[in-house]
């Protein structure tokens, strides 16, 4: 077998699989905390991407690669302080057909904004290059990518695990109504956990945008493996996120390089699989959702 | 008795409605084929509510079941040359058995685990109808078949086949009225509102809500037969999870503890989609924020806000 397509298909699932993270990060952490399906997500990756376009197109890739991700987090802001917020408490099927209702509204106010058709976006020209890696010849743009979301996964791992704030978010993974108890303002915090959600899906989007172009139901191919990453890891693990979203990254990508038939269906082999054999998921705890 | 006189009456005076409406609807500008759509979906958000309203779950998978014998239905006239007679019930049948099989991996999980299960198994089916080229079309969609002859009777016309599906959605009434008032009914509504007290009780909750599930998907598939009959094509939307989030939006905007909620949610969607999507090209966002709106200060849904507290 030729070990150069071996591998630089092995990064190409890296790399999918880090977007994967992103996303699924976001989603498990306002399931477990708020116990929202949140099916705006898909529309908040879109908008990432959108956004980044036009601020692109403005003043530049940079400004857009931070702007777009906290313009994104901060309409999960907005949505879960004016809307979300009122369903708390209630029937879980009422968030998630509110977010469904508003993931419909959204996707056509991008078809409004920008357009039906999909959009090219390229990558900054210094980053539009291949790097020889000796073996093989690979996007550089990807290799930042890499790089970015390596970061930021530290980066959220550092706040989950190191500071109060990140230990308060965990315990609302555990048991919410604890949390108020002890004295935390729980309406803050499920603001914030929103927030930060949005915020790596607008992200996710922008740094995808690139590698596939920008088209307003972009954000549907990425909602359902993330759902499967969560699955794959259990829900309300961020461990289980990320090793979940590597993994089925690379799976996926090892699959539409030698069996492409079934490059799609692959995923939803692998959940049906971890379903039989480890019901909870990678890293899921034993009864939440069980 | 199944049914008490009351529920025959209802039933009978909305069957009788619909009766009329092939005369009705082409005077005031629409047509015969909208009043055989909302009598679809009416079957499928009716027996879907089986599963919401009725057991407490939520799906967001029965697109799978309704696409899936719509598909099938066409296969089976396409490639098997079977009777429409035997096509139908053989479809049907096809969404039974893999509702049973999903129903059986997954129905041990809980609340919203749940319903991200049935999107990611619906969407299996939506990826295998929209890759599969050979068999299913792919992304265009499967054609070719047609609607010709049942049991004898020409319904190649739109008023004889709004008429046949009319049987089938009294079929339908019937059948899932006098469900809901059997001991099974009851067992599941139990079930719905106290799952702890219903287990301490002795009931198998886990095999009720298995029953709920497959019964549920059963009327999707009817429905999703009926459907690839009217339009005479299947194609991957059908099997997408929006397809199964306009079902639960159905239930919710018509009521889904009221026996005709979401059958008055579907014509309430069939109506406002339509007459929208005349208006703008943009119909989705009007119509999902109607859906927020319902959501937010609508949660009994139409027929819950004016029969307060009543129980259907």
């Amino acid at each position: 077998m030729d070990l150069s397509l071996l591998l630089s298909q092995l990064f190409n699932g890296i790399n999918l699989g880090l977007l994967y993270v992103l996303m699924a990060t976001g989603l498990t952490i306002i399931m477990g905390t708020m116990g929202v399906v949140n099916f705006s997500h898909g529309i908040l990756f879109t908008f990432g991407a959108y956004f980044a376009y036009s601020i692109a197109a403005k003043i530049g890739f940079w400004p857009a690669l931070l702007l777009a991700p906290v313009l994104v987090g901060v309409i999960g802001m907005v949505v879960e302080r004016g809307l979300v917020q009122r369903v708390y408490g209630k029937d879980p099927l009422y968030s998630l057909l509110l977010t469904f209702g508003l993931a419909m509204s959204l996707e056509e106010v991008v078809r409004i904004g920008w357009g039906t058709t999909g959009l090219p976006f390229s990558p900054p020209d210094f980053l539009n290059s291949f790097v020889d890696l000796k073996i093989m010849f690979y996007p550089l743009y990807r290799l930042a990518v890499f790089g970015v979301i390596l970061l930021l996964i530290a980066a959220l791992w550092f706040f989950l695990e190191r500071t109060t704030m990140g230990k308060i978010v965990r315990a609302g993974i555990q048991d919410s109504v604890m949390v108020g108890i002890l004295g935390v303002n729980t309406k803050a915090l499920f603001t914030l956990v929103f927030g930060l959600g949005a915020f790596l899906a607008g992200l996710a989007g922008v740094l995808s945008a690139p590698m596939s172009g920008i088209m307003p139901t972009m954000g549907d191919n990425v909602v359902m493996p993330s759902f499967i990453v969560i699955i794959l890891g259990g829900v309300g693990s961020f461990y289980g996120s990320v090793i979940g979203g590597l993994l089925l990254g690379i799976i996926v990508a090892m699959c539409i390089q030698f069996v492409p038939a079934v490059a799609e269906l692959s995923m939803y082999l692998v959940m049906a699989f971890v379903l039989l054999v480890r019901p909870r998921g990678l890293f899921g705890e034993e009864g939440l959702f069980e | 008795m199944m049914w008490t006189r009351k529920d025959l009456l209802r039933i009978g005076g909305v069957a009788l409605l619909f009766a009329l409406l092939p005369t009705l609807l082409p005077r005031v500008g629409s047509s015969v084929p909208v009043g055989t759509e909302i009598m679809i979906w009416g079957i499928f958000a009716t027996g879907y509510n089986i599963l919401l309203g009725g057991t407490g779950i939520l799906s967001f998978g029965h697109a799978a079941f309704f696409g899936l014998s719509g598909y099938a239905t066409g296969l089976l006239l396409l490639k098997a040359n079977l009777p429409l007679s035997a096509a139908i019930p053989a479809a049907v049948a096809m969404s039974l058995l893999a509702a049973f099989l999903i129903g059986a991996l997954i129905i041990r999980k809980r609340g919203i685990y749940f319903a991200m299960l049935t999107i990611a198994f619906g969407q299996m089916f939506y990826f295998i109808a929209s890759q599969w080229n050979s068999v299913t079309g792919g992304q265009d969609g499967l054609t070719g078949f047609k609607r010709t002859v049942f049991l004898g009777v020409d319904i190649r016309p739109e008023v004889n086949f709004f008429y046949l599906v009319l049987v089938f959605f009294v079929l339908t009434l019937l059948l899932v009225r006098a469900l809901m008032s059997s001991s099974i009914g009851k067992t599941l509504v139990a079930i719905r509102e106290n799952i702890h007290r219903a287990e301490f009780l002795g009931i198998d909750v886990k095999k009720y809500q298995h029953f709920a599930f497959v019964v549920s998907a059963t009327f999707s598939g009817l429905a999703g037969s009926l459907y690839a009959l009217l339009l005479n094509f299947a194609f991957p939307e059908l099997l997408n999870w929006k397809t199964s989030g306009d079902a639960v939006l159905m239930s919710v905007i018509g009521g889904m503890r009221a026996f005709f909620g979401p059958l008055v949610g579907a014509g309430v969607f069939v109506f406002l989609r339509d007459m929208i999507s005349t208006m703008t090209p943009h119909w989705a966002l009007p119509l999902g924020a109607i859906f927020v709106t319902f959501v937010l200060f609508f949660q009994k849904g139409i027929l819950g806000f004016f029969e307060r507290g009543k129980e259907g």
